[in-house]
């Protein structure tokens, strides 16, 4: 998409789908990052449908979140349920953090020193305590942008003993916060110049700015015809059926069976903005079509999958709710993927909606070694 | 090292160790009305002077009273150096660098808050503000312990030291000069004035390190030599600075400051004290408690610009 744009040569994805995308970076047309791999660090959310068919429900290539998590749940269930750890041979997840290390060094141009860092966009920010605890976890510096400058096209960090070099950013922003010289010119928490040093291989970013365009629900529909072109398989695990409403015929679906579908922003995340139809009054339901009309390249509709649901503690007795799982994927020199994850659990009573930022909970999740 | 974390680091330990001082100031103050029936004025009005508080309680409040002291030092959002603003600035610095902080201080930190907070409505007697300072000396002092037990002797760590160092010497002088005000206030002969040096001792845990240190009879000015040049007791001016210097020293050899430090703790070694020239002992603070102040200016110059 990036660089030779072959897949829209070979009309596997039309071009126009990554060009209007929300996420798509034009300025990042020809830039080839470390390993040519632009996400590095990758969260793809699962379902297991009635069927107990797993699928993919999304992707998250841009700035994934909740390993923390992930490595919390398994810290505290360990120290509740010693025992069964014990009976049951459970593969571990601790090794995430040095993975993610090995990633970050293996980014780094510099191989005997590399300078490591988190870059997040404050204690204020809801992920804050996940930056915290990945630098802590690596021994790796938190910055904020203000720590950092650049000077002839090198990243620095100010320090107490002056300037110190800065080989690799794990950022924990938005692309459009990253550099106010080239993205939102009103951004206070990115560092002006960093676009260009990363584009002249001083620094890595992980993930590359414009990874993001993955993110898009509209571009995650075509995954499967991707892996096909790409590596000539088939996908180990489907999708949910997908309805892109920028085509017509698919649009007049949605709009004809809105009250039996889930419909979602393409470029939206955290759960915000997502329609469920059947529990959706008649008036959110027309006010959904009218957006739907006003920008169909915005929006997809999904068969509503009933999610799986796992016995939760709520007041102190069980109760099924749904649940999705985010595995991580770390790729640099090598491929990494969590032995486990982070299993999203809907609080509410019948609620499919798993984000944490929507009241979702978390839990531990045991691959077993049988 | 970030110089905004290290900046972040060193306030939140000054402003710790303010809360702590704090707390030792006023339970002498108090201790010291209930032994001798001194007015309210004697008193409560020194703090107020050495802390440069007295023209902003003056706005708020029309006389000196312990009442309204008390809660001046302790509530008051307005006072920049209150103990409810000193514990709630060293507990958001602790949230933005508490990956450098082991996770037993935190927890320390944020139980010294949590039940600061709780009693924070029982102070309305003097049996119950002592015990609600109390117990901020007791929290802060867990803090400090468990990261002198848990922390890596990293530059993190020095940074540390150095804000608790600099702040304790510069409470120290403070505390030395409300009673020297305090002193300069009684007539010649006044039967107390050692007593009320000693009330001094014991509010800062010192009485015991003192009669170990002096081997002679209590007099005013051994006491204050104690204060100032005692190079074993961990709160006398000396060796706080002795430990800024060690504190600077470990974050760069190489470092000028270290000088300036070294030059300072021999003119409080070499300061002749003479029990009825009071004066002379306040000139002599105000001039190290500028100086010290100088220092602290240079440090956030150096490393936290």
């Amino acid at each position: 998409m990036y660089n030779g744009q072959k897949i829209f040569k070979d009309k596997i994805i039309p071009k126009s789908i990554i060009l209007n995308s929300g996420n798509f970076r034009k300025e990042c047309v020809g830039i080839k990052p470390p390993f040519n791999i632009w996400a590095n660090i990758c969260g793809s959310d699962l379902v297991r449908d009635i069927n107990g068919e797993f699928l993919v429900l999304e992707d998250n290539l841009r700035v994934p979140s909740g390993v923390s998590y992930m490595l919390e749940n398994r810290t505290v269930m360990k120290s509740v349920f010693p025992e069964i750890f014990e009976k049951n041979k459970i593969s571990p997840v601790d090794e995430y953090c040095s993975k993610l290390y090995s990633c970050m060094r293996s980014l780094s141009k510099n191989k005997s020193n590399p300078k490591l860092a988190i870059l997040t966009p404050g204690v204020f920010n809801s992920a804050y305590f996940e930056h915290v605890f990945l630098a802590q976890q690596m021994g790796v510096e938190l910055v904020e942008g203000s720590d950092l400058f650049v000077e002839n096209d090198k990243v620095f960090m100010k320090t107490v003993h002056g300037k110190d070099q800065l080989h690799t950013l794990y950022r924990r922003i938005d692309d459009l916060f990253l550099d106010p010289k080239v993205f939102n010119k009103s951004s206070l928490i990115g560092v002006p110049g960093i676009f260009k040093a990363w584009k002249k291989g001083n620094i890595s970013i992980l993930n590359a700015p414009g990874s993001g365009v993955a993110d898009d629900k509209v571009v995650y529909s075509y995954v499967p015809k991707m892996i096909k072109f790409y590596l000539n398989e088939e996908p180990i695990i489907n999708q949910v059926e997908t309805y892109l409403c920028h085509q017509k015929k698919q649009m007049d679906y949605v709009i004809q069976n809105i009250s039996k579908l889930v419909v979602k922003p393409a470029n939206a995340s955290g759960g915000y903005g997502i329609l469920i139809g059947p529990k959706a009054s008649k008036k959110e339901l027309e006010e959904y079509v009218k957006k739907i009309k006003k920008n169909p390249r915005n929006y997809i509709g999904q068969k509503v999958v009933s999610l799986s649901t796992s016995p939760t503690l709520i007041d102190n007795e069980l109760s099924p709710r749904h649940i999705d799982l985010r595995p991580f994927i770390i790729s640099g020199s090598n491929q990494y993927v969590t032995q486990g994850g982070l299993t999203r659990v809907a609080l509410k009573k019948g609620s499919l909606i798993v984000n944490s930022s929507q009241g979702g909970g978390s839990k531990d999740t045991w691959i077993l070694d049988n | 090292m970030l110089s905004r974390r290290a900046k972040l680091i060193y306030w939140m330990s000054r402003y710790l160790e303010r809360s702590n001082f704090t707390s030792r100031l006023l339970i002498t103050t108090s201790e010291l009305q209930l032994d001798l029936s001194l007015d309210d004025e004697i008193s409560w009005k020194p703090l107020l002077t050495v802390t440069n508080l007295n023209k902003d309680y003056l706005k708020l409040n029309k006389k000196y009273s312990e009442k309204k002291t008390i809660e001046y030092f302790i509530f008051n959002k307005l006072n920049s150096s209150s103990i409810f603003n000193s514990l709630n600035i060293s507990q958001q610095n602790s949230l933005v660098i508490r990956d450098v902080l082991p996770e037993q201080s935190i927890i320390k930190l944020n139980d010294l808050i949590i039940k600061f907070n709780k009693n924070i409505k029982t102070t309305k007697n003097k049996k119950n503000y002592i015990k609600l300072l109390n117990g901020i000396i007791q929290g802060s002092q867990n803090f400090m312990y468990s990261t002198d037990m848990e922390m890596q002797r990293n530059i993190e760590y020095q940074f540390l030291r150095l804000g608790r160092f600099i702040e304790r010497t510069d409470m120290m002088i403070r505390i030395l000069q409300s009673q020297s005000l305090r002193s300069k206030q009684h007539k010649k002969g006044y039967e107390y004035l050692t007593l009320e040096w000693i009330n001094i001792l014991k509010s800062i845990s010192a009485f015991q390190a003192y009669r170990q240190y002096s081997k002679q009879d209590i007099t005013v000015s051994d006491i204050i030599n104690f204060f100032l040049k005692a190079d074993i007791f961990p709160r006398s001016v000396s060796w706080n600075l002795n430990q800024i210097e060690r504190a600077l020293y470990r974050i760069s050899k190489k470092n000028e400051l270290i000088k300036k430090i070294k030059y300072l703790n021999k003119k409080v070694q070499k300061f002749n004290i003479k029990t009825d020239d009071m004066d002379n002992l306040l000139l002599f603070l105000e001039k190290t408690l500028k100086e010290l102040s100088q220092l602290s200016y240079n440090i956030e110059k150096k490393y936290f610009s």
